[in-house]
């Protein structure tokens, strides 16, 4: 026994069994439903789009840390939630093959490979390059970046590619503004837009100098009255029956509680539009809640993300008539909460650890932060959804407040110290 | 996973932070006490307590018998040895120590009669003993705390006057996993732990005296309870099951809700904590004048047959105590103390000293590769001390020692939380404990090159 050698390390000699890694994939298989159910809905497109943006990822991973002689870790699944998180946030459409560059080159080359130079999967491609490279490797890999690698990749793609960003639906309805002259429903652009985008717009007529409908302006300089309030559930039920405007271009549509249920139902289970994993609400909920239950995620982020955002999505005040003032807490609480990125942004990515704050307290600070900057942004900024630019943000943020909730050291405050 | 401050878990009292590792102390909970045959060769180190190492009294030849001095304390902060075997010394020479570095050590062979000194381990009537009568009776019997952190008894019940005590707590959590030897202690000997804690409080000279014994040993908190039942100013407290609940500081901060401020000491909040086991040695040398010989080991782990809780002689060699409790081939790991805290050794070939509480053997050796901090936070929610663990593994590494100074590595108390919890199996106790050893080195170099360039500077003025 004296000629026996042991091991020597610094204690302590026993870890707990959580690693790195298996948390990474259990998120993913938590996030995965969500995806799934956006291939349902979508189509194909959302599946090539997933695999593009996934295999874009890893790829790009596996690729750096070759040329840098690091080891290669894409087994530890952060490149691969980062490339589906990427798919998800953005809508399908964007590899849809255009009909028109499908013809064009389909007698040179066959249908098959103009199909696939039609569908722009370059724009992915680069997507997840510029996430992964710039957002996460150029950093130091896994632990050492500042801004959600997914998110920085949307908002490259976002700003390279701006018309064909989020708020395209497959199936391309085209928005119709209500035309302020004829007061009937024209196409506006050709570019077809989800319900986030229908309300922001009517939200923004309507706050223009002219009004939401032709003569308003007139109509309230010669003194006569319409109700704020009513003319605000005119525009909660023009968004809430929006198939029925466009097809019938009645601007004052009227809405049952059925109607009002089904619409939010629709929202909740995922037969609605918007980016190809933010639409089945539900899974995303069930999903946020397993994560909380078994730790992965602090649930101060979610609640006081999604609770800042809808709260003050329904509070913040909106110009319904020009030349009025604003009505306060006219939002729709219920629309806010279900619409857009919010559940996707709350539970999968502001929560990441790595972007997010490491102490309690700084998370509350952070998910409210997020939840406060996505109702601005969707109340008066450019965009119909804020989450993405609002998590950017507190991502740049988190070190300050890293820096302001630091705990207090055992036995540093006087107070707390004894009696002596 | 932790209150957000001192507060109650599961209805008990507790410390804010901390894990539950599965406590694995069902290997050897239900395993008596065993003595272990008297060795017939024990290795006696000089040092076995924090402090000066005493200096041997004896020569190569000398007989001497159990219970005599064989090496008196080597100032105030010191401690005595004394012999465990009767026999002849053999050697003083350097052996391996539980350090790593060599170490002084006073070797005796047993003449197997195994025969006491005149006059020692005899009751003795301790009834008239003043508080520093006692206190010099415990350092003449060479105590030292016997949770592990060996402090020189007789100095920690020795406060200055501006630090007066109000509450002596005696220590049964034992909270690493696999431990057993206090537990084992209580249920079987509780006389001998409530009549050393009556003696402790007259050694401190305060009237209230808590006993905390963590909630997984519920047995032993009926009997310790039953014990001290009608004894004047003694109580005795369930707390909660967690990692580090037995931490001195932490306990405190259980039991009083006070905290030890940073860089000073329990008596600075008129605290004073010691082991059960101690006590029950603070007993055996004011009322049987029996200084310390043996000591309970728990030996244990999936690398031995037989777990088990050994009454061993002060020097016995472990490979005897490996041995009995049949050590298996290709165990990996050799610990003195718990899983959490202890020292790792690369021999068996080391005796048995007075802060041997256990002896683990495990079948798996972690380390390897880490990888980078991934910022989730669970060091920081963990962290008993209310540090930030991953920034001083960070800073570690890109040796800022300066900086984590300031950012209180000093408080860490290398409990090893921090390190059980983190997902990217970052050693972030050992780079704590780098930089702990690099802060004295740094401040040395400073204050040199500070003589230096002031010496410089004298020599110009006076050159003027």
């Amino acid at each position: 026994m004296s000629d026996m050698k042991f091991v020597v390390s610094t204690s302590p000699h026993i870890k707990d069994r959580e690693n790195a890694r298996r948390i990474m994939w259990r998120v993913n298989l938590i996030l995965a439903p969500a995806a799934v159910a956006g291939i349902i809905f979508f189509g194909w497109t959302a599946a090539v789009m997933l695999a593009v943006c996934i295999a874009g990822s890893v790829a790009t991973e596996a690729l750096i840390q070759k040329l840098v002689g690091k080891k290669i870790t894409v087994s530890d699944g952060s490149a691969f939630l980062t490339g589906m998180l990427l798919a998800m946030v953005v809508s399908p459409a964007i590899v849809l093959p255009t009909p028109e560059v499908v013809d064009k080159y389909a007698p040179s080359i066959g249908a098959a490979l103009a199909t696939l130079f039609a569908m722009n999967l370059y724009v992915p491609l680069i997507g997840a390059f510029f996430a992964i490279a710039f957002a996460k490797q150029m950093f130091g890999g896994l632990g050492a970046n500042i801004w959600n690698p997914a998110l920085a990749g949307r908002a490259f793609m976002l700003a390279a590619y701006a018309l064909l960003g989020t708020g395209t639906w497959p199936n391309i309805e085209n928005i119709k503004y209500p035309n302020t002259e004829t007061k009937k429903m024209e196409v506006a652009a050709t570019t077809g837009a989800t319900t986030r985008n229908f309300q922001k717009s009517l939200r923004d007529q309507s706050r223009s100098s002219k009004g939401l409908f032709a003569g308003d302006k007139e109509l309230i300089e010669a003194g006569q009255e319409i109700d704020p309030h009513q003319r605000n559930e005119q525009i909660h039920n023009m968004f809430i029956a929006r198939k029925q405007v466009e097809e019938t271009g009645n601007i004052n549509p009227t809405v049952t509680s059925e109607d009002r249920w089904q619409f939010y139902w629709k929202f909740l289970i995922g037969k609605r539009d918007g980016s190809l994993g933010e639409t089945c609400s539900l899974w995303l909920i069930i999903g946020g809640v397993i994560l909380i239950a078994l730790k992965y995620i602090d649930w101060r982020v979610p609640v006081f993300f999604i609770g800042g955002a809808v709260f003050l999505g329904w509070l913040l005040p909106v110009k319904v008539l020009p030349g009025k003032p604003p009505i306060w807490g006219g939002g729709d609480p219920l629309f806010e909460f279900l619409s857009g990125g919010l559940l996707i942004g709350a539970f999968f990515m502001a929560t990441d650890m790595v972007t997010s704050p490491m102490t309690r307290k700084g998370n509350i600070i952070f998910g409210l932060g997020c939840g406060v900057l996505t109702a601005l942004i969707r109340a008066y900024g450019g965009y119909p959804e804020g989450v993405c630019y609002s998590i950017l943000l507190m991502n740049t943020a988190v070190p300050l407040i890293d820096r302001f909730t630091r705990p207090r050291v055992f036995g540093t405050r006087l107070a707390a110290v004894g009696q002596k | 996973m932790s209150s957000a401050v001192a507060g109650n878990h599961a209805g008990l009292k507790t410390f804010r932070g901390g894990v539950h590792p599965a406590d694995m102390k069902d290997l050897s909970r239900d395993r008596p006490i065993e003595a272990a045959p008297v060795p017939q060769r024990v290795y006696i180190p000089l040092s076995q307590h924090i402090g000066a190492p005493a200096k041997p009294v004896v020569e190569k030849g000398a007989a001497v018998k159990i219970g005599q001095v064989i090496g008196e304390a080597g100032g105030f902060v010191s401690a005595p040895v004394h012999a465990s075997v009767s026999g002849t010394v053999a050697a003083i020479e350097k052996r391996p120590g539980i350090f790593g570095s060599p170490v002084s050590t006073i070797v005796i062979d047993s003449d197997g009669k195994d025969e006491w000194l005149e006059g020692r381990n005899k009751p003795v009537d301790y009834a008239g003993m003043d508080r520093d009568a006692i206190r010099r009776k415990i350092a003449e019997c060479g105590l030292a705390g016997m949770g592990g952190a060996t402090f020189p008894t007789h100095v920690k019940l020795s406060p200055p006057a501006d630090k007066p005590i109000d509450t002596l707590i005696i220590n049964g959590v034992e909270c690493e996993p696999y431990l057993t030897c206090d537990h084992r202690l209580m249920l079987e000997q509780p006389k001998r732990i409530i009549d050393g804690a009556e003696i402790l409080l007259r050694a401190v000279g305060c009237g209230r005296c808590i006993i905390a014994i963590e909630a997984n040993k519920p047995d032993a908190y009926e009997i310790m309870k039953r014990e001290a039942a009608g004894r004047k100013g003694l109580s005795v407290e369930m707390v909660a099951v967690k990692y580090p609940q037995g931490a001195e500081k932490q306990l405190i901060n259980a039991l009083l809700k006070r905290e030890v401020p940073s860089g000073g000491l329990p008596m600075d909040v008129g605290a004073l904590a010691q082991n059960v086991g101690t006590a029950a040695a603070a007993y055996d040398a004011v009322a049987m004048d029996r200084p310390v010989i043996d000591r309970l080991v728990t030996v244990t782990g999936e690398g031995v047959e037989r777990p088990s809780n050994f009454l061993a002689r002060i020097g016995a060699p472990l490979t005897a105590l490996l041995e009995k409790a049949g050590l298996k081939p290709g165990a990996r790991k050799l610990i003195l103390g718990g899983p959490m805290m202890g020292l790792a050794q690369y021999t068996a070939d080391l005796p048995v000293t007075k802060g041997t509480s256990g002896v683990l053997v495990l079948m798996e050796a972690y380390g390897g590769d880490y990888e980078n901090c991934i910022r989730c936070g669970r060091c920081v929610q963990s962290c008993p001390a209310y540090l930030i663990p991953s920034e001083l593994s960070m800073l570690a590494e890109s040796r800022e020692w300066e900086q984590s100074r300031e950012k209180n590595v000093l408080d860490c108390i290398e409990c090893g939380v921090c390190a059980y919890v983190c997902p990217s199996k970052r050693p972030i106790v050992h780079l704590i404990k780098l930089t702990k050893s690099e802060l004295p080195r740094i401040k040395k170099e400073a204050d040199a090159k500070k003589k230096k360039a002031e010496a410089k500077q004298q020599a110009r003025n006076s050159a003027t």
